[in-house]
């Protein structure tokens, strides 16, 4: 399956616009402006949020229902990652530990 | 420097530069994205929407939910940077990254007497920048090598697993994850990745909520 490049580049221009708005957002447009203490309390719950909203559904679903089994090796290595993030509070060796989680449960328990 | 951070930045490229070859893009046009999108968690969720025939508008909106979190690193730097001339600001504005800016502050944390710096925090996300760049190369040149069965697509939601630890700092941020996971699995079905605005909503309301009854805890 191939994309058409100019709906690619239509693409590319959208995100880099995402792109640059948030990152852009106080260091550029809104320069000199402020938030009410409130919502500035709020924005460190975005990044935690939007995470594991983007995580969550891909351990825990297939083709868009709920996994079916505990056992399923999506979860375990999610799981395994989890532990190990929170052990290490690295960003790279929940990865690794999490890769290498999902083909054990495959080597072990093929399905 | 981001040196710590840099492994974990260069794979990320690699992942990102082979997802991006995977879903169907040719090899010069994959990397020509990466290297101008420069934000990898919206540009791989932009992938899988574009794959199912998302239209160009949704899309955009979903990678403006993704990036969210960049409001909060630029406000950050904002505050903890004042009087940052033009020039420093527009790089940063492109350039600010996750890790980047993990790296300044956890130095600003280690040494608190010290305010942070425009050159510390232009370093860190340079380097991410860099690390970035050449991951994408090697990505989209290994793209097609790498068989299927090492299933290195799954390392995508490891990568925001691993993001969305990191930044955990106490219970209500915790609260925050859980709630915003379950929303985002329960609301699926909805159109349109409308299910990611309801997981930000409750998962940041449930933090408010969290961090506001602590807090009474604490005074009380």
């Amino acid at each position: 399956m191939t994309h058409d490049p100019l709906i690619v580049w239509a693409t590319i221009g959208v995100l880099l616009a995402a792109t640059i708005l948030t990152r852009g957002s106080f260091l550029l447009f809104l320069h000199g402006a402020s938030l009410p203490p409130t919502l500035q309390r709020s924005l460190r719950f975005i990044p935690p949020a939007i995470f594991a909203a983007l995580v969550m559904p891909e351990l825990l679903m297939t083709d868009g229902s709920l996994i079916a089994s505990p056992l399923h090796d999506k979860l375990i290595a999610g799981l395994v990652a989890i532990g190990v993030g929170w052990r290490t509070r690295s960003a790279f060796a929940p990865i690794v530990a999490g890769m290498l989680a999902l083909h054990a449960v495959r080597w072990i328990a093929p399905h | 420097m981001s040196l710590p951070a840099s492994p974990g930045i260069l794979a990320w490229g690699v992942i990102a530069g082979v997802t991006t070859v995977a879903a169907g893009i040719d090899p010069l046009l994959a990397w020509a994205m990466c290297a101008i999108v420069y934000a990898g968690s919206a540009q791989l969720a932009a992938l899988q929407m574009l794959a199912t025939g998302t239209p160009i508008a949704v899309i955009g909106l979903a990678a403006l939910i993704i990036n969210s979190r960049f409001v909060l690193f630029s406000l950050a730097a904002v505050q903890q940077i004042p009087g940052m001339p033009l020039r420093q600001r527009a790089l940063l504005g492109y350039l600010l990254s996750d890790n980047g800016y993990g790296v300044a502050v956890a130095r600003f944390a280690s040494r608190p007497d010290e305010p942070l710096k425009a050159s510390v925090l232009l370093g860190g996300c340079v380097g991410v920048w860099l690390a970035y760049q050449i991951g994408i190369v090697i990505g989209v040149v290994a793209g097609r090598a790498i068989p299927a069965a090492w299933s290195l697509e799954f390392a995508v939601p490891l990568t925001f697993l691993a993001l969305g630890i990191v930044v955990i700092r106490d219970r209500a941020m915790v609260v925050a994850a859980i709630m915003a996971g379950l929303v985002a699995v329960i609301a699926w079905p909805l159109p349109y990745r409308l299910g990611l605005v309801a997981a930000g909503a409750a998962g940041i309301g449930s933090g408010m909520l969290v961090d506001r009854l602590t807090r009474k805890a604490r005074t009380a």
